[in-house]
């Protein structure tokens, strides 16, 4: 019960805040993609990926001191899930090694991972256009303040 | 004559010693044992203990019998750069030139191990130092670009590619307007470092004969990712340096890597740190290809300023490089 409270919670923060991802033109048809993603030939991923494109919650942690970020939530796009990470889009870059809280109201990436509410490590940033930037994340732990609900 | 690479290699040092220069030895008291290797096919022996001062007729004997290169223990080397870069504060003789090159020199090894340690804790810490010294080599004097380059070594080799790159790093970010020490410090830091991802990069890419395969490339261009990954939580080096590290192969038009970049939004340095790693990338020679000639390469950076590099750093470097080779 806990769990579905949480998720509804993240559901709507996450609507409430101004999602400022620009997609690109091409990707007219991002959210109406389901399954598991193909992998391209030399992909080195170890787990498959779900894809899962629905808001989620980004909570920015000031944890590099080469990196200056104030303490804020934003909203992103989950693109796929994998037992060992995330990618998401997001509108600036993020820099590898940051670790900041990832929260995604999603059932699938429930059950794929076990909890919803993660903080995550940046592993690697690429621009797909002018405000968009693909971000993928690894699972380093689950979100203290919730642990156990 | 100052040894060159292949003669201070430490492929050839035994197990515990580091050579070292004799042109970097003076007459003198030593606080540290040398040994010599009288041929290829013997250990080295001890040469003089640190107890017994160096002479001038010893530095003549040597030099008559050819001998370029010395060895030091391993632990006792510190001690041995103290020693030199001491002389070199003590020696208003030498010309800016020959100081540099004595710098270069001195840490050549170390840094060779250092790149090679599985921590990254004595790479960081040699870092610090060689760009401290360089920083003050180059820019408390007023240094020819053009007298540099002719002595300066053109391989691909790590140290020399790190050392070249923070040389006109540093001339070119003094050249821009930065003029505070410990800023150029940084920069000869970030410059040093701006490849130090590569040590997790397979040998059998790293050394690829030739150019490389879709795959080799894709892992190469892993470099600055992993090089910011493995110093994002060193705070004593500066962000200025980090993003050297990580954007030195974005491109203003957005055509470069890890994160596609444009213009404003790589950092100034990182700038700097592209043109001078360009630039010595196509001067140094290749295993399938021949260096090419400082005006090649000025005349390709020209064609690249404001297209893939910052034109303000691109003319800054041809100025320079223009005025010291045509004086
Ligand atoms: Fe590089
Ligand atoms: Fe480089």
């Amino acid at each position: 019960m806990l769990d579905r409270d949480h998720e509804q919670l993240a559901q709507s923060v996450a609507e409430r805040l101004d999602c400022q991802v620009e997609l690109p033109e091409s990707w007219s048809g991002f959210f109406d993609q389901t399954g598991w993603s193909s992998s391209g030939e030399g992909d080195r991923r170890r787990f498959p990926r779900l894809k899962s494109r629905t808001l989620a919650v980004l909570e920015y942690r000031h944890t590099l001191s080469s990196v200056p970020r104030e303490s804020r939530r934003y909203a992103v796009y989950l693109k796929d899930v994998s037992r060992g990470g995330v990618a998401f889009m997001h509108h600036e870059q993020l820099f590898p090694a940051e670790r900041m809280r990832l929260i995604m109201p999603c059932d699938k990436a429930r059950e794929l991972v076990g909890q919803t509410d993660w903080i995550v490590e940046i592993i690697r940033c690429v621009r797909v256009g002018a405000r968009c930037f693909e971000v993928g994340v690894r699972l380093v732990e689950p979100e203290p303040s919730t642990c156990g609900k | 004559m100052i040894a060159d690479g292949s003669g201070t290699s430490s492929a050839l040092a035994p197990e515990g010693l580091v050579p070292v220069p004799v042109s970097g030895l003076r007459a003198s008291s030593l606080s540290f044992a040398l040994y010599i290797r009288r041929n290829e096919s013997e250990a080295p022996q001890l040469y003089r203990g640190g107890e017994y001062p160096l002479e001038n007729a010893d530095l003549q004997r040597l030099a008559k019998r050819g001998v370029e290169t010395l060895y030091v223990r391993s632990s006792d080397h510190a001690t041995y750069r103290n020693y030199v870069l001491d002389g070199l504060a003590r020696n208003d003789r030498l010309t800016p030139p020959e100081r540099y090159k004595i710098i270069r020199e001195v840490y050549r090894v170390v840094f060779d191990e250092a790149f090679r340690a599985d921590t990254l804790d004595p790479m960081i810490e040699f870092t610090e130092e060689i760009g401290a010294e360089l920083a003050e080599a180059i820019c408390d004097n007023e240094i020819v670009l053009g007298d540099l380059f002719s002595l300066m070594e053109h391989d691909t080799g790590t140290y020399t590619h790190s050392v070249n790159v923070a040389t006109y790093s540093l001339v070119l970010a003094k050249a821009l307007g930065i003029r505070e020490m410990p800023q150029l410090r940084a920069v000869a830091t970030g410059a040093i470092l701006h490849d130090i991802g590569k040590r997790q990069i397979q040998l059998s890419v790293l050394a690829h004969p030739g150019p490389l395969s879709p795959q080799q490339q894709e892992e190469m261009r892993c470099h600055p990712t992993i090089g910011f990954r493995d110093l994002a939580s060193r705070q004593e080096i500066s962000s200025g340096s980090h993003m050297m590290v990580y954007q030195h192969h974005e491109r203003i038009d957005g055509t470069g890597y890890p994160v596609r970049l444009t213009g404003r939004e790589i950092h100034d340095w990182a700038k700097i740190c592209a043109v001078a790693d360009v630039f010595h990338a196509m001067t140094s020679q290749r295993s399938y290809r021949e260096a090419l000639s400082a005006c090649k390469a000025l005349q390709y950076l020209e064609d690249q300023a404001d297209v893939t590099l910052d034109g303000g750093v691109v003319r800054c470097w041809t100025a320079i490089m223009s005025n010291s080779l045509n004086p």
